[in-house]
């Protein structure tokens, strides 16, 4: 078995028949895929498809026919689709896509047993599709144990598509699809004619299904287990109280595990960074390797392990149905903000990083409150603000650790409180419209499969790596030659130094060219500068500083640099920042999107350059307002 | 009787949606259909959506106002 990377141009870049696993969420579908490619999978990138669709290719055995089995998102229903940027818009749009190119497919209907009857709306859907269908009955297992049995037979007379039934856990079941599947491609499997489907779902089911047996004890351990757990999680007053903690928990793990890890990556870099400076030199050449490339992507690694286990943490918590419920005790109180009880998931997952939450909308069926959600992302507290705050509660309020505590809490609250005010403004302004109710499904409690949870780890991963790291190692890049290139018409200097060149640089003059417009914020070139560094992306504000403050390593020791910020003079003998500058400074990195990643996430999502060039003007106009009021506020303050 | 006013735990069939045609498409593709057994579970905190079990197995939150456009017919209570 061999795994590709797709190409771009042709839709599947290959000739192989592709075998696309189709379903609802939740029914099973992901251990289908397992049991038949063998568990890890290449991620595709397919032209004009936002999601990453999983495949893996493999040669049928009977026949030694190569396909390729790619793994479409879970869809309720083809035809009732409102957005084309959802799962199931994308999973509508793939295999409209498929249709018209006249690429050689099959379909595979992934139905659970159990819930039949549901399943087989889809199926009707699917028949209408001018494909070979093959419907794969799971959770056997599950209908035997509840006492009840199953029969193949009607159900393959009504439909007119072969059907078989498989327990996904049982490792027999590979062969037993890869036989069913042989056999649709060879034309010769279709036992009656593709009719305009007529049967009703509902009697069809009860048909196919018959109480045969008494119902397990095991059974009805499962289902009473599940609404036993309902009756704590969903209490009124108990479930939010234990959601909340849940919350806060999980983001104190993300952390307290991702620090060590971060920490020993940078170590790593360091060692790199140090191996290849003496054979580059302290010349130019050797500056740009370690402080512009390696450093970038040092802070690219620093991030990376939070990414991956909020991701592990959200899987986990999806697959085995608790976000459901997350989002039934949210619906009620997110509602007055013209949000669902489904928008909590990216909003969680912003604080790590934006651009994965703007992927994370997908699940959110109404194409307005999508976003909604999608335009106020950027303002929860992502985790690249946080060396900034550091840095500068650090500088301004080091003496006075409660206070730097409660700062640093505001900060968080204030970027929740932006977004769910803003989000109500949007609501009645630049998405205004009818709202879609919440209805969700909640499944069954189950235990997670760790092979799943680690494919979406490694998914997350990549695409951080690729969406948010190649941004930063650009910006990087070219903010190390803004800092390094003499500004044109700068008087020539006779003894240059490092930081005298810097003060010459086009970098600089930029930053003095911004002055009038910072001016009232308390904000001089040099912080200039550093906002330049950031608008690429807000990871390189520290690092940005401590260049221009002649400090090396500031975003590994930041002390010094927190230090140089509080002490610096004026030139007239007074203090150049005060705290003042401080609070503007944070407040102005709550609002600002000081990043091009989560832009052209919002570009690739909204499929329009408009909400880019909206959110980019909202946020720093916000920025600005709210950092010259906290200002003036913390003067009046006395701070 | 629309489900929202449907009591708790007490069982009842779905008689008609009373919904725009592509809300009503969605909630049959969901499963929840004219004919459906369901059955009230809980009210989501804050004026949340109502958690109904659909068909005896699956369960679906699902806002008040949807509810309140769901006609349905009491069956008894259940036991």
């Amino acid at each position: 078995m061999s795994h590709h990377h797709h190409g771009v141009g042709n839709l599947l870049g290959n000739d192989a028949p592709c075998v696309l696993l189709l379903g609802r969420p939740n029914s099973g579908k992901s251990s289908v895929y397992n049991r038949l490619t063998g568990a890890d999978a290449k991620v595709g990138n397919f032209p004009g498809v936002t999601v990453d669709i999983l495949s893996a290719d493999l040669t049928l055995p009977t026949s030694r026919q190569p396909v390729r089995v790619l793994d479409l998102p879970g869809v309720y229903s083809l035809d009732v689709t409102l957005d084309p940027g959802t799962d199931e818009g994308v999973a509508r749009t793939f295999l409209d896509r498929v249709i018209a190119e006249k690429t050689r497919a099959v379909l595979v209907q992934v139905l659970d047993a159990s819930q039949l009857a549901a399943g087989l709306a889809l199926t009707r859907e699917l028949l209408a599709r001018p494909l070979p269908l093959l419907v794969v009955l799971t959770q056997r297992d599950v209908l035997a144990a509840e006492g009840r049995s199953l029969s193949v037979k009607p159900l393959q007379a009504a439909l007119g598509v072969p059907v078989v039934a498989i327990n996904a856990h049982d490792p027999a079941a590979r062969g037993t699809l890869l036989v069913a599947l042989a056999e649709v491609l060879a034309g010769d499997a279709t036992p009656g004619p593709r009719m305009p489907p007529e049967w009703d779902a509902q009697s069809l089911a009860e048909g196919a299904v018959r109480d045969v047996a008494v119902v397990s004890a095991e059974a009805l351990r499962n289902r009473a287990r599940t609404d036993q757990l309902d009756r704590v999680l969903l209490h009124p007053v108990v479930g939010p109280v234990i959601f909340l903690a849940l919350m806060v928990g999980l983001f104190a793990a993300v952390y307290s595990v991702a620090g060590p890890v971060s920490s020993a990556l940078d170590v790593g870099v360091q060692s790199l960074g140090a191996l290849l400076a003496r054979p580059l030199g302290r010349g130019l050449l050797g500056s740009f390797v370690t402080d512009g490339l390696l450093g970038g992507a040092g802070t690219v690694l620093a991030f990376l392990p939070q990414i991956v286990i909020l991701t592990a943490a959200m899987e986990l918590l999806d697959a085995s149905g608790y976000l459901a419920r997350g989002a039934f005790l949210l619906d009620g109180a997110l509602r007055p903000f013209g949000l669902g009880g489904r928008a909590f998931v990216p909003m969680l997952t912003a604080h790590a990083c934006a651009v994965p939450a703007i992927a994370a909308t997908r699940i959110l069926r109404d194409p307005r409150e999508r976003l909604t959600v999608i335009l106020v992302l950027p303002l929860l507290t992502c985790s690249a603000r946080i060396p900034t705050y550091g840095l500068v509660l650090g500088a301004f309020f080091g003496g006075r650790p409660v206070l730097q505590a409660v700062l640093f809490v505001a900060l968080y609250l204030v970027g929740v409180l932006a977004a769910v005010v803003v989000s109500l403004v949007l609501r009645h302004s630049a998405t205004r419209g009818r709202r879609l109710p919440l209805v969700l499904e909640m499944p069954a409690f189950r235990s997670p499969d760790p092979r799943a949870v680690a494919r979406a780890c490694f998914v997350a991963g990549k695409r951080f790596v690729r969406d948010v790291g190649t941004v930063i190692l650009a910006c990087g890049a070219v903010l190390w030659v803004l800092l390094h290139v003499p500004s044109p018409g700068a008087p020539v200097d006779s003894h240059p130094t490092d930081a005298s060149a810097m003060e010459r640089s086009v970098g600089a003059a930029i930053g003095r060219a911004l002055e009038p417009v910072t001016r009232p914020l308390g904000f001089d070139w040099r912080i200039n500068v550093g906002l330049l560094g950031s608008f690429g992306a807000r990871e390189l504000m520290v690092g940005t500083l401590g260049v221009i403050s002649g400090i090396e390593d500031a975003d590994e020791h930041p002390e010094s640099l927190a230090t140089r910020l509080r002490t610096a003079q004026d030139g007239h003998g007074g203090r150049r920042y005060d705290a003042r500058t401080g609070v503007a400074l944070l407040v102005f990195f709550v609002f600002a999107c000081q990043c091009m990643s989560t832009l052209a996430a919002i570009r690739r999502e909204t499929r329009s350059w408009r909400w880019v060039v909206f959110v980019t003007v909202y946020t720093y106009a916000l920025a600005w307002v709210a950092a010259f009021v906290a200002s003036r506020a913390a003067g009046l303050l006395g701070l | 009787m629309t489900l929202r006013e449907l009591t708790p735990h007490h069982a009842a069939r779905i008689l008609t949606l009373r919904l725009d045609d592509n809300e009503a498409r969605w909630l049959r593709a969901l499963g929840v259909t004219e004919g459906a057994r369901v059955t009230v579970l809980r009210a989501g905190p804050f004026r949340g959506p109502l958690q109904v079990r659909v068909s005896e197995r699956t369960t679906f939150a699902i806002d008040r106002t949807v509810a309140a456009a769901i006609d349905v017919a009491p069956e008894g209570s259940l036991a």
